[in-house]
């Protein structure tokens, strides 16, 4: 199998067929695209490597720009196209000279290594944000006798987060927040997927917890640390449900 | 004529020299004043580790208090650069312990410290004062005690964005009691846990420190110890605060308040980790006296961003997140008219939608509003020739421009073309640009733009930019003043190299990875170039268990009178004539 890799995402795609061949040679989106497409395609592409001479070996790593007199650079194939509606057809996004929007590879923290140019620091701060359920060094941390006990002596607490009408829960580490702002900020995005919009969250959900007496209670009422102290669950209701609302909404944004 | 002087006349006459460009421009006047200035030469700064040996500064300069170093290349921020790569600062220390025991600064970037060099410095230097450690690793805090313990007249301490292993314990209370010179204290990037007698060793610390004029805390230190720690520093022009939520107790706000409008020479602002917004206007007293606030940890959002920039009217210098978007930045673009410096950093860089509204309209806006703004760094998702036309025509006075759009490649989002022509019009109607960075769909006409225009360009960065050699060739063969090249992901191959290899020695260092230089040009430049180390950087193994026409996974190439050096790992290969006919 070989990869064809663009360069350059060039002017609108002609052939609308192309989007496709991507697909054709077997190219998943969740298959791990190294950092440097070059490697790839050295290491694939032996078997059609010529080594005539420099014009060949460019030649091979496909589609650059050859300084031929009076030839036009050749349109490239970009490195995935995907059109922003993944149900449509991508003949027709394509032939619309709609621009095809880049699958980014989660890989790490991106796609592609190094880009865009946010340096470590920076980079940690992003994905403890992002991650706030795994600790510093990146590893999950599964707290087995957590279920009962979330509180514990050592850097993490993790408690169950469950959404209303979301059948899969979620776990968060307690310990990397210190104030429902932040606590809150998380999980709109851990739960992202599911918020029918993040833009009036405070009107639709609301945050209730299970304190040590297994009593519900609405988030935000009582001190963080208090909070903390009692937490042992996350419960986030749906305010159009039939729930009975205790109090005021959650979010204030 | 030289000989007229004593030497004590031209002594006294060099110390009023500060600037290394015109230390150098004396050295070279005649031998007599070589060698005067040599050996009154007090403060040197080597911008490659690799480019000189500790020998040979000592050698040349036998009395040097000052030395900066920087180590590994720019890229290695974005982890380009393979651990182990280099950059080790243990040999120069170990140098400088013996020839300079009155060594008093010692300023690292990028580079890999080790404890055992902590421990040398803090031994080594009998009146050692300024230790500064930018984005470098290897050390923990036990080095840090090494150094508070005893270095007796420290002044200076600043971490900025260092990698230290915590190991716990309480460095911070290794400082003697009868330590009291301390000026600055950055250890913003500190961890995030700290016992409470860390926190106790550092309200010490401040509170003997009467001298304290910079402090940067990091995230571990809470809210309700901020007033304290003010409080026993009136005297502060710069603060890093801990993190900044707690619960919203009234005495606590009211107690940091009033810590703050103490503090009437605050000139600069930053740290505000977990910032909630309701703590915020805690600073206002002191927002008018601000010159430079930080706010790119804070994940506060446009509407308190804005309440908080329109109270700070003196502002030089912002750094935030986009959560700012355009509607912030045009509200800075009215508030704040002495805008110097401008960075936005990405929220969420690898969401797939945008999440916030910052589009191309409000860097515009600022460069419209803000008539001193000369630096700027912007991320964001969109752009377009126009606004880069626009912001070319109303800020001619731009040094730095760092635009990068998140997605490679992205055209201009209305026409649909490359972005060549916007970019052309910064380097035309900049003349004063000394850095730029490039990002968005690009050809090899831009480059033919900045050849011809960017006369006073020093730094450049590219990436995923470009269609042939032709782009590098008018890079290296145009801009007269480069000395900072790094390119990523570009089809530029042998020729344009090969082409300019001259060229690469009057500049620091060129950086390429994943471009198209076969091994056979990199073993071909270094055997003809004897005065430039090509390191070749490649994981795959070694370059001749590959084709030569093969292009090489990364390239470093920078001038150097040190030669080849020896403590390179098993992943890079320097083309010196012999190796390279070790490997034919």
């Amino acid at each position: 199998m070989e990869l064809q890799l663009g360069l350059a995402l060039g002017p609108p795609i002609h052939n609308p067929n192309k989007c496709l061949d991507l697909k054709i040679c077997g190219f998943e989106p969740n298959e791990q695209v190294s950092s440097t497409p070059w490697t790839m395609s050295c290491v694939g592409a032996k078997n059609e490597f010529h080594v005539k001479n420099k014009r060949s070996s460019i030649e091979a790593f496909g589609s650059v720009v050859e300084e031929e007199e009076g030839q036009k650079p050749k349109t490239t194939l970009p490195l995935v196209s995907w059109s922003d509606q993944p149900h449509e057809e991508e003949e027709d996004n394509c032939g619309r000279g709609k621009i095809c929007k880049r699958l980014i590879i989660e890989r790490n923290q991106g796609g592609i290594v190094g880009w865009p140019p946010i340096n470590s620091l920076r980079q940690k701060l992003l994905y403890q944000n992002r991650h706030p359920h795994q600790n510093q060094h990146g590893r999950i941390e599964n707290n087995r006798t957590g279920e009962n006990r979330p509180h514990s002596r050592s850097n993490s607490m993790y408690v169950k987060v469950k959404m209303e009408g979301v059948a899969i829960g979620r776990k968060i580490d307690l310990k990397r927040y210190h104030s429902y702002q932040t606590l809150k900020e998380s999980l709109i995005s851990m739960f992202s997927k599911n918020l029918r919009s993040e833009l009036d969250v405070s009107a639709n959900y609301t945050l209730t917890y299970q304190d040590r007496e297994g009593d519900w209670l609405i988030a935000g009422d009582v001190p963080w640390r208090t909070f903390i102290n009692s937490v042992r669950r996350l419960e986030i209701l749906n305010n159009n449900g039939s729930l009975y609302r205790l109090g005021s909404p959650w979010f204030i944004i | 004529m030289a000989y007229s002087f004593p030497v004590e006349v031209l002594e006294h006459i060099f110390s009023f020299i500060d600037s290394d460009n015109d230390r150098n421009a004396v050295s070279l006047v005649c031998k007599s004043w070589y060698e005067i200035e040599r050996w009154c030469r007090r403060k040197i700064f080597i911008g490659n580790c690799y480019a000189v040996t500790p020998r040979i500064m000592i050698r040349r300069f036998p009395e040097l208090r000052s030395v900066s170093l920087k180590g590994k290349p720019h890229f290695a921020d974005f982890n380009l650069v393979p651990e182990g790569w280099g950059g080790y600062v243990d040999p120069w220390v170990l140098a400088m312990g013996r020839a300079y025991p009155f060594l008093e600064e010692l300023r690292l970037k990028r580079m890999v410290v080790s404890d055992e060099a902590l421990e040398m410095v803090s031994k080594s230097f009998k009146n050692f004062k300024v230790l500064v450690l930018s984005s470098c690793e290897g050390f923990t805090t036990d080095g840090l005690a090494s150094i508070a313990a005893n270095c007796r007249n420290l002044r200076e301490l600043d971490l900025r964005e260092s990698d230290v292993e915590d190991l716990g314990g309480n460095w911070l209370s290794c400082f003697p009691e009868s330590c009291t010179s301390l000026v600055s204290l950055n250890i913003s990037c500190l961890g995030s846990d700290w016992s409470l007698q860390s926190l106790s060793a550092l309200e010490r610390l401040v509170g003997r420190s009467p001298n304290l004029r910079r402090l940067r805390l990091n995230r571990a230190v809470p809210l309700d110890k901020l007033a304290n720690l003010l409080r026993r520093a009136p005297q502060l022009v710069e603060l890093g605060t801990g993190t900044f939520s707690s619960e919203l107790r009234p005495d606590v706000f009211s107690n940091l308040s009033g810590a703050f409008s103490g503090c009437k020479e605050l000139k600069a602002l930053s740290g505000f980790w977990d910032a909630v917004p309701s703590h915020l206007p805690a600073v206002y007293t002191i927002c008018s006296g601000l010159t430079s606030l930080n706010l790119s940890d804070a994940n506060i959002q446009s509407s308190d961003l804005v309440k908080l920039i329109s109270e700070c009217q003196n502002l030089q210098r912002l750094w935030v997140f986009d959560y700012i978007e355009d509607s912030g930045l045009e509200a800075l673009a009215e508030s704040c008219k002495n805008l110097q410096e401008l960075r936005v950093f990405p929220s969420d860089p690898y969401a797939m939608e945008p999440n916030v509204t910052l589009t191309e309209q409000g860097l515009v806006a600022v460069s419209e509003g803000c008539p001193k703004l000369e630096s700027v760094l912007y991320f964001c998702r969109q752009f377009t020739n126009n606004a880069l036309f626009t912001i070319a025509k109303n800020r001619p006075n731009l040094t730095r421009f760092r635009l990068c759009i998140i997605e490679p490649r992205t055209p201009d989002y209305i026409t649909l073309e490359p972005l060549d022509a916007g970019f052309g019009a910064i380097v035309q109607n900049c003349k004063e640009l000394r850095r730029l960075s490039l990002s968005g769909l690009l050809t090899d006409r831009v480059f033919e733009h900045i050849g011809t225009h960017a006369k006073k360009l020093e730094m450049l960065s590219i990436a995923f930019a470009g269609d042939s050699d032709l782009g590098l060739y008018h890079v290296l063969s145009g801009c007269k003043s480069l000395r900072k090249l790094e390119i990523r992901d570009c089809p530029f191959g042998d020729k344009a190299l090969l082409a300019n290899a001259a060229k690469l020695e009057t500049m620091r260092s060129l950086w390429m990875s994943s471009c198209l230089v076969s091994f056979e040009a990199c073993k071909l430049l270094g055997q003809k170039m004897p005065r430039l180390n090509v390191e070749v950087i490649d994981e795959r193994g070694p370059p001749d268990s590959r084709p030569e026409s093969y292009p090489v996974e990364k390239l470093y190439i920078y001038r150097s009178v040190a030669g080849p050096r020896l403590d390179m790992p098993a992943f890079v290969w320097t083309m010196d004539e012999e190796l390279a006919l070790r490997l034919s």
